[in-house]
């Protein structure tokens, strides 16, 4: 994926949707596992796409955010 | 020795050490002997009855599965990064697999990557000391397009970091499994993942044969074969043992050991985690099935092990992926380091070719 400068991943106090499953926050608090990447956006919930690496992963949503990107492991 | 086991319950309540079954005693006498002493194979039906010790003798299986570790392969460990240098979009069917185009999977697809991706993806591993780099594509087999690309790239990746360069891209034919072996593919990954009585079960897009075929292919092309499995996906016992039987036959120089990490929209999504007893118990058999491999800790290690993770590496385990995995994460590296600096396992490479 190109990708313009990345982004640190958003505060949960800022979410609108989980980022493990796309739900509004309203029905799902987060039920990302410990080694999950993020798959949703937590602006709008669409799809991530998303691309691991050995010591991180980044992610982006076709519709809001540039690239988030997280070094190793964290989810959060 | 039972007498002695039922005094140690009820008279002393059970203060002394009550010992092993005798039978797991002997079964893990005569497979020690066998393995170390006179060098020969455990046949099926004696893995099998080592399968089925009871719970409390797993430590002693997994003892056993260390001392051959050690005497056959050495105490180093062999250290691996992986990529996903194509993900999603699959058009097979396997259950398990969160790549699948079938499945209504969060796995959003991502096309072929670019050289210097997949060079930076390299770098990152070879900053932590590994020795090996697969690059995985989720394909059924590769087409001109991506053949192209891994003549370009295993070279590329090759000269770039040192690494030696593993490949894994489905179903081979021949002329494929000779342009891999020409540019310099160290070992070519293709599992057979499942016994091949439960394979139907789980794919239906493709045969076990023809993924046996393509392990044969690669050896015959002098290509290092890792080839491994997925436990838990609703196989026996049984199966289990029948699985190492078709190992031995391909003759893999490693064998990647995952446990199904269950993935949101997969028919297998509501499977049950193997519970790590179980896992540690697995370790030990594959050991002792083939004690020559490479047994490396792969997939869903974290989720599955949690803390048990360090026994898995004196239970028969040599080899790990180190960071995270194809969709996932793993744990960070600095604690896989931590841990081989506490065993005092050196890292290395241990295939037999470079």
């Amino acid at each position: 994926m190109t990708s313009s400068a990345p982004s640190t991943l958003p505060a949960p106090a800022t979410w609108r949707h989980c980022s493990g499953c796309g739900a509004p926050v309203e029905e799902c608090p987060g039920c990302s596992g410990a080694y999950e990447p993020w798959r949703f956006c937590v602006d709008c919930g669409r799809r991530l796409t998303v691309q691991v690496t050995p010591t991180g992963w980044r992610a982006r949503c076709r519709g809001c955010r540039g690239v988030l990107q997280a070094s190793h492991g964290a989810a959060r | 020795m039972r007498a002695l086991a039922a005094a140690s319950s009820g008279w002393f309540g059970g203060r002394l050490a009550s010992p092993a079954v005798p039978a797991t005693t002997e079964l893990l006498a005569d497979a020690r002997r066998a393995l170390l002493d006179d060098g020969r194979p455990l046949a099926l039906d004696e893995l099998a009855a080592l399968a089925a010790v009871p719970g409390a003798d797993v430590r002693g299986l997994a003892a056993l599965a260390h001392e051959v570790r050690l005497a056959r392969c050495g105490d180093a460990v062999e250290v691996e990064g992986i990529l996903s240098a194509k993900t999603g979009g699959c058009p097979e069917d396997c259950q398990f697999c969160s790549q699948s185009a079938r499945y209504d999977s969060p796995v959003k697809a991502v096309p072929l990557l670019r050289h210097d991706e997949v060079v930076a993806a390299a770098r990152e591993t070879a900053a932590l000391g590994a020795s090996e780099f697969c690059l995985v594509y989720a394909v059924r087999g590769p087409d001109e397009r991506l053949m192209a690309h891994l003549e370009d790239v295993v070279p590329l990746v090759r000269r770039e970091t040192g690494l030696n360069v593993a490949v894994s891209a489905g179903i081979l034919d021949d002329g494929q499994a000779r342009r891999l072996a020409e540019a310099g593919t160290h070992r070519y990954n293709h599992n057979l993942e499942t016994a091949r009585s439960h394979f139907p079960h789980i794919v239906t897009t493709h045969s076990w044969e023809e993924r046996f075929d393509t392990c044969r292919l690669v050896r015959r092309h002098g290509m290092e074969l890792c080839c491994g499995v997925l436990l838990g996906m609703g196989e026996s016992d049984e199966q289990r043992i029948e699985l190492l039987g078709q190992l031995r036959e391909v003759g893999p120089a490693e064998v990647p050991l995952n446990f199904l990490d269950p993935r949101p929209g997969t028919p297998l999504a509501g499977r049950p985690l193997v519970a790590a007893l179980e896992a540690i118990r697995w370790i030990a058999l594959f050991r002792l099935a083939l004690p020559d491999v490479i047994l490396r800790y792969a997939g869903g290690r974290e989720v599955t092990l949690g803390d048990l993770q360090e026994m898995g590496m004196t239970a028969g385990i040599n080899a790990l992926i180190v960071g995270n995995y194809l969709t996932t994460l793993g744990r960070a590296p600095q604690e896989d380091l931590v841990m081989l600096d506490k065993l005092r396992m050196p890292i290395g490479t241990l295939s037999k070719v470079i």
